[in-house]
């Protein structure tokens, strides 16, 4: 039981990295990212191609991959969303939607349908605390890279002159503007940022599980359980949330994991749908 | 005296409805020019056109000599015109001083450095001070709309735009209030204020505007407008008995 409990919370910082990029967007943009799974499944493939061309560490590839996303989130926001977001908030959601397609088919075509995982040198390690329980050092450093970025994000929208502006026009859109905010620009470094983040998100799922080319929609809908139950555009939520959506996963199993996780959900939507830590 | 802003025959609204009608006036450098008229007579469409959240669908507005007609909020925010909301509408989320540096350092264009100072600055001169690490959505009416003005400030603006400030506010506030503004247009800002209360027209302004269905229906003296037949009628729905 309490090893699974330490799997079900190490599951929860990586499920929250996942989620934070989608739960920002929706926050400051309102927009809900369908196409955010497959971005995290985009970058895996990236950091893979790039620990295998280069022969380097799948850590180093963040070097490029992180700035590689960042730019494709802000050309993205910049040139097609903000465009549509202007005929109404349905039709981003339908862009973003075809987008997933677009990408997923895209990666199919590239990389075929083969699974594939990246591999460290401490893949199998463990720190043993008794007989029965131990750590997975894998585990554990993909969850602490998973609280770091959040920690880091958290900083930066509190204390940066970019993280101030993108907490005004998360809100009120039409008073930032008129304290001098170029609402397009912010929308688009928060898009940057997000897919900035899906990239660390893509290695630290890529590396202690399988991912192909269609299991974005699956972590889409983890990242969309863990931003219900912690509430949307909440950092403190997104970890609490992803830890919840650990644990249920971890303690349900194979067989009944998913099913108590949207039992859970399921609930929260009816009792308090604004999430835990949403006001 | 200069004028710092032209409406010219200016239409406009929302959608196919149009509120505006041929509007012109002109506000003159270091003035105060209050602007009154019965509800639902454009007031504050007039400043949402001004400010850039809707686009005239005839006329210019010129600012500074310069067309600013199909220029975008943000930049006009950064050309000088500041705007508070009637019901204020602070960034909750943020503290007092956060609000006032969001304005500094976007609208005023400042680095974080230059704007803490200046931002700490103009809470001292709106009475916030003390106030300035509470969270923004936990002050009162009458903080909020310190803070309105505040961050309107922070924009450095050259014409700043009142709307309602002393609506919901009791006597001694509303004396506040227009203690504050004449120190503004002491410090040479140029304000156009949007007021229900007579008094406050007739104490804090320059000249009065008066407004009716999208246009200007009379502008001059304070007293001189808020005692004439015409805004008697239109505005307080009073009619000549002789």
């Amino acid at each position: 039981m309490i090893q699974q409990i330490i799997y079900g919370i190490l599951y929860g910082g990586v499920f929250a990295l996942a989620a934070i990029g989608m739960s920002m967007m929706f926050g400051i943009v309102g927009l809900t990212n369908l196409a955010h799974g497959e971005f995290i499944i985009l970058a895996a493939f990236l950091s893979s191609v790039l620990c295998t061309a280069l022969g380097c560490s799948p850590f180093l590839t963040l070097i490029i991959t992180v700035p590689v996303m960042f730019i494709v989130g802000f050309i993205l926001q910049k040139v097609l969303i903000n465009y549509v977001m202007g005929k109404g908030a349905n039709a981003a959601l339908l862009v973003t939607f075809g987008l997933s397609f677009i990408l997923k088919d895209g990666m199919l075509q590239i990389f075929s349908a083969d699974s594939r995982r990246m591999v460290v040198a401490f893949q199998s390690a463990n720190i043993r605390i008794s007989d029965s329980v131990v750590i997975p050092v894998l585990y554990l450093v993909v969850c602490l890279i998973g609280v770091a970025v959040i920690v880091i994000l958290h900083l930066f929208m509190s204390k940066t002159y970019v993280g101030q502006s993108i907490r005004a026009t998360s809100d009120d859109k039409v008073a930032a503007q008129l304290v001098g905010v170029n609402i397009k620009n912010v929308t688009a470094v928060a898009m940057g940022i997000a897919l900035a983040t899906a990239a660390v998100s893509g290695l630290t799922l890529g590396m202690p599980w399988p991912f192909y080319a269609t299991s974005g929609s699956g972590y889409l809908l983890i990242a969309f359980g863990v931003v219900v139950l912690g509430g949307m555009g909440s950092m403190i939520g997104a970890l609490v949330g992803g830890v919840i959506f650990g644990l249920a996963q971890v303690l349900g199993g194979s067989n009944w994991g998913v099913f108590i996780s949207y039992i859970i959900l399921l609930i929260f939507l009816a009792v308090r749908p604004q999430g835990l830590f949403k006001k | 005296m200069d004028n710092i802003l032209t409406f010219k025959n200016v239409d406009g609204g929302y959608g196919r409805v149009k509120i505006l009608h041929d509007l012109s006036f002109e506000v003159r450098k270091g003035e105060v020019l209050g602007v009154v008229g019965p509800n639902g007579c454009g007031k504050t469409t007039m400043f949402n056109a001004l400010i850039g959240l809707i686009t005239p669908t005839a006329g210019e507005i010129i600012f500074k000599g310069k067309n600013i007609t199909k220029v975008s909020a943000n930049d006009r925010a950064r050309m000088g015109i500041g705007r508070t909301y009637q019901v204020p509408r602070p960034f909750e989320g943020m503290t007092v001083f956060e609000n006032v540096l969001v304005a500094c350092c976007h609208g005023a264009g400042m680095t974080e450095h230059a704007g803490r100072p200046k931002a700490l600055e103009i809470l001292k001169l709106t009475g916030l001070y003390e106030k300035r690490e509470i969270m923004a959505g936990e002050l009162t009416l009458l903080d909020r709309k310190r803070l309105e003005i505040a961050r309107a400030l922070g924009t450095n603006p050259e014409l700043l735009l009142l709307d309602e400030v002393a609506a919901g506010l009791v006597e001694a506030e509303v004396g506040e209030v227009i203690d504050m503004v004449a120190d503004l247009k002491a410090a040479g800002y140029t304000i156009i204020w949007i007021e229900h209360v007579i008094d406050v027209m007739l104490k804090a302004t320059d000249r009065v505007m008066c407004m009716s269905d999208g246009t200007d229906l009379l502008i001059g003296e304070p007293r001189e407008v808020m005692e004439s037949k015409i805004v008697t009628e239109v505005y307080l729905g009073v009619e000549d008995d002789e």
